[in-house]
């Protein structure tokens, strides 16, 4: 029987994605303590206002990211996958400034946010990788505001699933980039920025044009050339190789 | 809370929602209806020169509580 894998063996994939670490800064990692938890869909790992003590790890399931307006509406500004840290984020603030949540059922790997801080400083092989993934975070983050800010319904939703797709493939985790889409219509809608209604009519629509299928929760695309065209998608925003920039510094 | 199912049309081409979504009453269910209108006016209007969209709101029994529609009409004025 293989043995069991270590919590953090996909947040040290993640890193090394980008940022392909010296065998005894990803042997560092791996010993940061850590207790594993499971948290039901809907659960926070940490709140708005709340101080960052501890760093959240995805070990399996999805988590989002959100902020409220003061009449109560909700923006989703970020999802998750397995292997992200959900606190790089915060990893040197004194106070979070959104609010963290589970989209599904997830196991997650909670690692003092002191000890990050320190191996963050004291490898710099290590605070090298955090860097540059909290880098690609922000790029995803100013595509979003495209994304919402001027795509139309259609391309918006699209994009989002294509995005998902390349991610979870890019981990591992997708194959052919169908996965299971573990987010209600309200939940899509406040992704999005639009309404359930709008995006119940337009996941319809993809349905019939036959760009996307679906079944249950699943949801599978099958002409993925075509759908990237329809969602305007450009992968250059995930910097999915190994950056090369700063390595000889 | 009640569920509504929010139907939504572009001319002839009517979406059934098999989904709805959960809200406190049908005042409620009138400003999703006309939120959702209004974001379909804004992807479908540029282009068009006649257009009638409208959002149909029904209760958990399917019975149709409300609806809404929006006519617009582009003249060039000569």
């Amino acid at each position: 029987m293989p043995a069991a894998p270590h919590p953090l063996d996909l947040l040290v994939r993640n890193l090394e994605l980008r940022s392909p670490l010296p065998a005894e800064d990803r042997e560092a990692v791996l010993k940061l303590p850590h207790t594993l938890r499971t948290l039901e869909a809907g659960s926070y790992t940490i709140r708005e206002a709340d101080a960052p003590v501890q760093c959240a790890v995805l070990v399996s399931g999805f988590a989002f990211r959100q902020k409220l307006a003061g009449d109560g509406s909700r923006q989703i500004v970020a999802l998750h996958i397995p292997g992200d840290a959900l606190d790089f984020q915060n990893l040197f603030l004194d106070v979070s400034d959104h609010s963290i949540q589970m989209l599904t059922r997830a196991e997650v790997a909670f690692v003092a946010m002191r000890d990050l801080q320190l191996l963050a400083r004291q490898r710099s092989a290590v605070g090298h990788a955090i860097l540059v993934k909290i880098l690609v975070e922000a790029s995803i983050f100013r595509e979003w505001v495209l994304n919402i800010g001027r795509r139309d319904a259609r391309t918006r939703v699209v994009h989002l699933l294509c995005e998902l797709g390349v991610r979870l493939d890019a981990e591992g985790l997708a194959r052919d980039y169908s996965y299971d889409l573990p987010m209600t219509q309200e939940q899509l809608a406040d992704a999005v920025g639009l309404t359930p209604v709008h995006v119940n009519r337009t996941l319809k629509l993809l349905e019939s044009e036959g760009l996307i299928v679906r079944s249950k929760r699943s949801v599978s695309f099958p002409d993925w050339k075509r759908l990237r065209a329809a969602g305007d998608f450009n992968q250059r925003y995930l910097h999915l190789e190994p950056q090369r920039s700063g390595e000889k510094v | 809370m009640p569920r509504f199912f929010f139907d939504t049309r572009d001319d002839e081409e009517v979406i059934t929602d098999d989904v709805g979504i959960e809200l406190a009453d049908v005042a409620q269910a009138k400003v999703y209806a006309a939120k959702s209108l209004a974001e379909l006016a804004l992807d479908a209007l540029p282009g068009a020169t006649r257009r009638c969209l409208g959002v149909d709101v029904s209760d958990e029994e399917h019975r149709p509580v409300l609806t809404t529609e929006l006519t617009y009409e582009a003249r060039f004025v000569e």
